[in-house]
């Protein structure tokens, strides 16, 4: 479901308003992307689930104080998700390793994850686990829960230009990682880079 | 979504295939966190609900016209102001609101004469009750209070009524009467035998009967003497009688008349001639017996009689 930035700030004026349907889309808009950030953090699926339907319980207590103030809606929940998360991490004393990650299996793994993907998924996974952790969260913000560099921005509390930096980098160190050489020269990826942040900002 | 060089595609690809099949929540796990969370929205928004019909409540109250938001200070105060008014209304004699009490009644006084000494005795009939009152319990404080009170609305009645002589007859009139009983109880208290209290008490009612006494004197004297005691010189030939010369310190042309006829005779004439004027003017006269009531003879010694009835009238209109 795609919705735009307007959109969801009606949806959240109208959840403010103490419309439960508002709130339910906004939920339904949300949860998955919200899940994946969180899911790539800890280690089991059951405490990713857990985590998420906090961090929507908590959104709920905390939408009457929430003001736009230009700050995307997105931006303002993944820093609840990321607050739960490094709770979660704090308390339980546990490090979301993606080398654990990476063994992921969803019970139900599907006829999607054939050998072969399952393979190039598990050296995903690893070449992740490679990344410091600042990178890997601004890859997860990014490509798993699929925010724009400025909601990352303001999840990570981090300014703009600094999640894309991390984003750059972390990709270099994917595709070396992950072997997939495209020949390019630094002053290429450079150039990369900033028409990467050209378009998306 | 993020925007990344075409080149990078592939890179893109993998962690979209990764974020879908390892990181994509179990769609039963998600409808029950959606359940829970949509149960937790709907309660929370009730409560909001609920909360905001009480808060504006609360709010509402500085909203409140001007009128409405005094009205409670103002009940307050005039609940107050019931209780201190019921107070000092019901306070007794030696009491601390007995004071106020007093006060607090010439605020409703007439305006009109008449009605005003009518009232004013009225107020003296009140405080001699009090002082009865005081006196059958042995309260010497309150009694002294309650005619302390009692002579100062004597005073200020006389103050009112000087001048006219209708008004002075009626205050003359109570006066009289009032003394009578504060004689009679005194009285009574001295065959009670001298108690610490009844000494007390007999010594504000005495205290009392003087004052009362040189009221009524005082207006006999602004009631001409002289033209009476003419006609009482007119009767010194005959019975000296007391009549005859409290009469004459009395009251004028009333007094002389009754003077004239009493003096002539056997004495009591005083009493007998007993107009108000005449009343007055024994009281005047020293003879307390025949001034106390209209139509009795005194039962007191009488002024000695004379050889001189102007003189005598002459002492009357001293006194």
């Amino acid at each position: 479901m795609t919705i735009d930035d307007a959109t969801i700030e009606r949806l959240v004026a109208e959840a403010q308003a103490g419309d439960t349907w508002a709130f339910g889309m906004i939920f339904d808009h949300f949860h998955e992307a919200v899940y994946r950030y969180i899911a790539s953090r800890v280690q089991r699926p059951s405490d990713a689930e857990d985590l998420t339907q906090h961090v929507f319980v908590k959104a709920l207590e905390a939408l009457p104080r929430y003001e736009s103030r230009g700050i995307p809606f997105g931006g303002w929940l993944f820093r609840l998700a990321r607050n739960a998360v490094i709770d979660h991490i704090r308390t339980r004393h546990d490090h979301a390793e993606l080398d654990s990650i990476a063994g992921w299996t969803h019970g139900d793994a599907g006829p999607d994850e054939i050998a072969a993907v399952r393979q190039e998924l598990d050296a995903v996974g690893a070449a992740l686990a490679g990344l410091t952790d600042e990178q890997r969260e601004a890859i997860a913000l990014r490509f798993f829960a699929g925010l724009s560099a400025r909601e990352a921005a303001e999840a990570m509390g981090k300014h703009e230009g600094t999640v894309r930096g991390l984003q750059f980098r972390a990709i270099a160190s994917l595709r070396r990682q992950l072997g997939i050489d495209d020949g390019r020269t630094a002053v290429d990826l450079r150039v990369a880079h900033q028409a990467s942040a050209a378009t998306d900002g | 979504m993020q925007a990344l060089d075409i080149r990078d595609f592939e890179i893109e690809r993998r962690l979209d295939a990764f974020a879908r099949t390892r990181l994509t929540p179990d769609p039963r796990a998600v409808a029950r966190a959606r359940a829970r969370v949509m149960r937790e929205a709907r309660l929370q928004f009730e409560a909001a609900r609920s909360a905001a019909h009480v808060v504006p409540a609360a709010t509402l109250a500085s909203r409140r016209p001007t009128a409405r938001r005094f009205a409670m200070p103002l009940l307050a105060a005039s609940v107050w102001l019931g209780i201190a008014i019921g107070s000092v209304a019901a306070a007794q004699a030696g009491g601390p609101l007995y004071p106020s009490r007093v006060w607090a009644e010439t605020l409703t006084l007439p305006t009109n004469a008449t009605a005003r000494a009518a009232a004013e005795v009225a107020r003296l009939d009140a405080r001699l009750g009090d002082a009865m009152t005081a006196a059958a319990r042995g309260d010497s404080a309150a009694v002294a209070a309650a005619l302390d009170a009692y002579r100062q609305i004597a005073d200020e009645t006389i103050a009112a009524s000087t001048g006219d002589e209708t008004l002075e007859d009626i205050v003359a009139a109570a006066l009289g009467r009032h003394r009578a009983v504060l004689t009679a109880v005194a009285e009574r208290l001295d065959r009670q035998g001298h108690t610490t209290a009844t000494a007390a008490v007999e010594t504000a009612i005495e205290r009392a009967i003087e004052h009362n006494t040189a009221i009524v004197a005082a207006f006999g004297t602004t009631r001409g003497g002289a033209p009476t005691g003419g006609a009482g010189t007119g009767t010194v030939g005959g019975d000296p009688g007391p009549g005859g010369g409290g009469t004459t310190g009395g009251s004028g042309a009333q007094g002389g008349a009754g003077t004239g006829s009493s003096g002539g005779g056997s004495g009591d004439g005083a009493g007998g001639a007993g107009s108000p004027g005449a009343n007055a003017g024994n009281g005047a006269g020293g003879n307390a017996g025949s001034g106390q009531d209209d139509h009795k003879p005194s039962p007191e010694p009488r002024a000695a009689p004379t050889q001189n009835g102007s003189e005598q009238g002459d002492q009357g209109e001293n006194e």
